[in-house]
């Protein structure tokens, strides 16, 4: 009896931690104010400046700071299946590989890393009219932390 | 030659006075230049005004009243307030912006700032090196003091309230940007959202209080800051020190912080960064770490900290090397190190710390355990690997596969760290701040948490129970905790629930290694009813009330008020109000503010029913510091403490071990009102005297056996056949004492500072008589039945 009472409880801790990353395809959920970032672990509170990423095991990792997302993404290696930010305006969800992302030194980020990022490209140019820095994709985004 | 040299010292002092000046103008922040009057009233009724008209050095002094913001402040001026004026800032931008080096701003109530956060809106906002904020109150105001790029700044004394806005839509408090050098000291913040600290070298953060915020203080890139001496309280984080190098934080009370991540310091990319008595209470996770050190060469050192009550004391990535904790202080965390993602730490060293949960012994009495501490529990190891197990932390699932974990050792996990050489004592820090502005609980606390330590907590682990130590306490055995409240757990108080009694026990069994300290013990404590524990020091009292307050692991049953000990000794804990025998408070700290701390620790009023105030005679201790109370006065203080929250049961270890005769009577008379009021009491004494006064029955209780039990007429039939007197006299005395009685046909021996006699019970009051009769006075005598006297020591 104990034994097959150890083995549910077995299978009920499997269950729960498993529970977790099911897969799904759309954007991660977000809870501001409670969620944080698996980089600094500081509570994700803006959600222009958050972002996040789907392993593709199916886990979910959050961020604060669009910085923040990269600096781990490289530190750990793990394998993505999609990366996704905030547009800076309307704070919908955008594929960080569609989106186009501003580097400014006026833009005071959660970790000072200084990017924030727009849907459309002319969003973009006017930020930079308006407040200076630099446009540039995901692409290079990525190689200004030193990746590929 | 006397004129000459007259003439040389006045012409010396002109100079002097010129180059005073000159360099008094020049500087401008402390000089007394022309003072311009600011006032309703005139003769200038607007601060703008009167700083147009200012020259550099001169002081525009600004009376009571209020004047409209927005203000620049463009030269090097002295701005004083009297009279708190106020500038209002309308709701609309920054209130009062500084531009000029070397201004001195003082006095002034800022109130009403823009809310926008892109154009951070500011009270009072700083762009020019070497000026000082001092003394001002900051009311509504999005920002408070946000000094950027100005270096060598002093931010001092000012009272910053925030707007009652949602956290994540407040500004912060005091925001640092760029400005090395810059003091931040005795600032009082609440409702802000952080205190940042950014891009500024050498910073001084002292003896600030931050509080019902989200970053008490959010440090990055700012290498060789002091923080000390700062209460950071009710925050959602309370310092988070992050990509900085050689900070030290030292002295600062760190407490209350439970946000999502609840860390009461977290360290992120940290070096060469030394933590040094703090003390970190009831915040989620007392220290976080993660990638600290981030340099090859570089060492984190944590000492003499008090983390106590956290529900994770320590958490470290597992990455996280080279990190020294030694002396620290471990209190009642529900788990003392947690490793994120599980597994064991590597490279790090664990020394001199103290762990309440540690079951060791110390045979060689040096205050240093003589086994190593070795934390290894399934349900922690797990739950690091799995997060989400966290769901099952309290639940009776962690304590079946702990038990599990036990029972079968190929489960067992590795520990996750091990400390060589425990301390048996904790260490406690001392000069944490006792904050003023919250008197109601503000009690300099954790010193509290160790003081009256003994009262709830410490004592039961650690002061004092020299018996216990020599004897050797067995190891590594994990405390099984916990578990939820059970059914049949005390809760209504239904006639049927009052016949079950208050305290079983059944087959009590305590083993330390071989040496079995408590053997088989049964009995039950009936509700209302008070019961004497009564034998010798070493006897094992103290082991079965240890036992039954849930802090050994043990064989056999105890039930309390509903509760298993073994599993649920939090909630017995709860349930039961604790006098050790031996006390340690902290002197500097009131006796309000001593009950104030438990109370919120323990979760329940402060305030005790007014008739055990009236009881306790508290009305004669308030105000007090605890340092100058009495041995007695100091009891009754412990008592007062073990009754918050009005317990239904009092356990009390030889309470009045170190008290005089008068102090212990009175102290009796107390019980004895408790008992005659309902309240179940177990308590243990050598003292026959105590017994007969309090005790409704008696166990008496000998080399871990209770060898008899029954009612005090009982008692008296067991030491019919003799009793020993221990009698206390001069300490010059002693010798002669033995001499006497020795002459008079006792038998007596010295037993320390003391004096034993072995007398026909019918005959106990002889030696006194004897001594009196030699002209020896003799201050104190206790009499035990000879059975019971261990008299090979312990």
């Amino acid at each position: 009896m104990r034994a097959w009472a150890l083995a549910a409880l077995v299978l009920l801790f499997w269950v729960a931690a498993c529970g977790g990353g099911a897969p799904a395809d759309g954007p991660p959920e977000v809870r501001y104010g409670e969620d944080v970032c698996d980089e600094c672990h500081m509570i994700i509170n803006d959600a222009r400046f958050a972002a996040a990423y789907r392993t593709v095991g199916g886990d979910v990792r959050r961020f604060d700071d669009i910085g923040d997302m990269v600096v781990y993404y490289i530190r750990t290696g793990e394998e993505v299946a999609a990366f996704w930010v905030h547009d800076y305006g309307t704070k919908a969800w955008v594929r960080a590989e569609e989106a186009v992302f501003v580097r400014s030194p006026s833009v005071q980020t959660p970790m000072g890393h200084g990017f924030v990022a727009f849907a459309g490209r002319d969003d973009a140019e006017t930020f930079v009219a308006q407040h200076g820095g630099e446009v540039m994709g995901f692409e290079e985004l990525l190689k200004v932390y030193g990746g590929r | 030659m006397s004129t000459l040299w007259t003439r040389f010292r006045r012409a010396l002092a002109f100079l002097l006075l010129g180059l005073w000046w000159a360099s008094a103008g020049a500087l401008s922040a402390d000089a007394q230049g022309p003072v311009l009057v600011v006032s309703p009233e005139g003769p200038y009724t607007s601060v703008q005004e009167a700083l147009g008209e200012a020259s550099p050095g001169s002081t525009v002094e600004v009376r009571g009243g209020v004047y409209a913001g927005p203000l620049v402040v463009e030269k090097p001026v002295r701005l004083v307030g009297v009279g708190w004026p106020v500038i209002e800032g309308n709701g609309e931008g920054t209130v009062v912006k500084i531009v000029a080096p070397g201004v001195y701003f003082g006095g002034f109530v800022v109130r009403n700032s823009g809310d926008s956060l892109d154009e951070e809106n500011s009270g009072i906002a700083v762009e020019a090196p070497r000026v000082v904020v001092e003394g001002n109150r900051l009311e509504e105001t999005l920002f408070g003091i946000y000094l950027r790029e100005a270096s060598d700044a002093v931010v001092r004394g000012n009272v910053i309230e925030g707007k009652a806005l949602e956290v994540p839509r407040r500004g912060d408090a005091i925001r640092v940007w760029y400005s090395s050098g810059s003091v931040i000291e005795g600032n009082v913040v609440r409702r802000g959202r952080d205190v940042i600290l950014w891009y500024s070298e050498r910073l001084t953060v002292r003896g600030n209080v931050v509080e019902g915020g989200r970053y008490g203080l959010h440090f990055m890139y700012c290498d060789d800051a002091l923080i000390e001496g700062n209460q950071l309280v009710d925050n959602s984080v309370g310092a988070f020190l992050m990509y900085s190098r050689r900070l030290h934080l030292r002295r600062n009370f760190i407490a209350y912080n439970r946000g999502p991540s609840g860390f009461g310091v977290g360290l992120k990319d940290m070096d060469d960064a030394l933590v040094e008595e703090n003390l970190l209470v009831d915040n989620r996770v007392g220290i976080f770490a993660d990638n600290s050190p981030r340099e090859i060469d570089s060492v984190m050192t944590y000492r003499r900290n008090l983390i106590a009550y956290n529900d994770v004391g320590v958490q470290l990535q597992p990455s996280v090397r080279r990190n020294r904790y030694e002396a620290n202080s471990f209190v009642e965390n529900q788990e003392q190190v947690h490793i994120a993602g599980g597994g064991r730490l590597r490279e790090n060293v664990w020394e001199g710390n103290f762990w309440s949960d540690y079951a060791g012994y110390d045979a060689n009495g040096d205050g240093v355990g003589d086994v190593s501490y070795r934390p290894q529990r399934l349900f922690e190891d797990l739950m690091g690997r799995y997060p989400p197990l966290q769901l099952f932390r309290y639940s009776p699932v962690a304590q079946a596969l702990d038990f599990a974990a036990e029972a079968v050792p190929l489960v067992r996990p590795q520990p996750k760290l091990e400390d060589r050489a425990p301390r048996m004592a904790p260490v406690l820090p001392e000069g944490v701040p006792a904050p003023e502005s919250r008197p109601q609980w503000a009690f300099g606390v954790g010193m509290a948490v160790l003081a009256v330590g003994g009262v709830v907590l410490m004592g039961w682990f650690s002061l004092g129970w020299p018996g216990d130590r020599r004897r050797g306490r067995r190891g590594d055995l994990p405390r099984p905790r916990f578990l939820s409240r059970q059914p049949e757990a005390l809760a209504a108080n239904g006639e049927e629930e009052n016949m079950e009694p208050m305290v079983t026990v059944r087959g009590l069994t305590k083993r330390f290694g071989r040496f079995v300290a408590v053997r088989d013990v049964s009995f039950d404590v009936g509700r209302g009813e008070a019961v004497a524990l009564w034998g010798a020091n070493g006897a094992g009292k103290t082991t079965i009330l240890r036992c039954l307050l849930g802090l050994y692991p043990f064989e056999g049953d105890v039930v309390v008020g509903g509760y298993h000990a073994k599993w649920q000794g939090r909630e017995v804990r709860r349930l039961v109000g604790f006098v050790p025998q031996e006390l340690s408070f902290h002197d500097d700290l009131s006796v309000e503010e001593t009950l104030a701390f438990y109370a919120r620790l323990r979760k329940t009023s402060p305030e005790l029913s007014p008739d055990w105030a009236e009881s306790l005679g508290l009305e004669e201790l308030v105000g007090k510091a605890v340092g100058e109370l009495s041995g007695g006065m100091k009891q009754r203080l412990a008592l007062a403490v073990a009754l918050l929250g009005d317990p239904p049961l009092l356990f009390l270890d030889e309470p009045t071990a170190n008290l005089d005769v008068r102090s212990r009577r009175e102290f009796f008379d107390l019980l004895c009102r408790l008992r005659d009021a309902g309240k179940t009491i177990l308590f243990s004494s050598h003292r026959f005297d105590e017994v007969a006064v309090l005790a409704d029955r008696v166990l008496v209780v000998e080399a871990g056996q209770v060898v008899s039990a029954g009612t005090l007429g009982d008692l008296a039939a067991t030491i019919e056949g003799g009793v020993v007197v221990r009698l206390l006299v001069e300490p010059g005395q002693v010798e002669e004492a033995v001499r006497v009685l020795q002459r008079a046909g006792l038998e007596a021996e010295r037993n320390g500072t003391g004096v034993w006699v072995c007398v026909p019970s019918h005959r106990k009051v002889e030696p006194i008589l004897v001594l009196a009769g030699a002209g020896l006075s003799v201050y104190d005598f206790v009499l035990e039945p000879f059975s019971t006297v261990d008299h090979g020591g312990e």
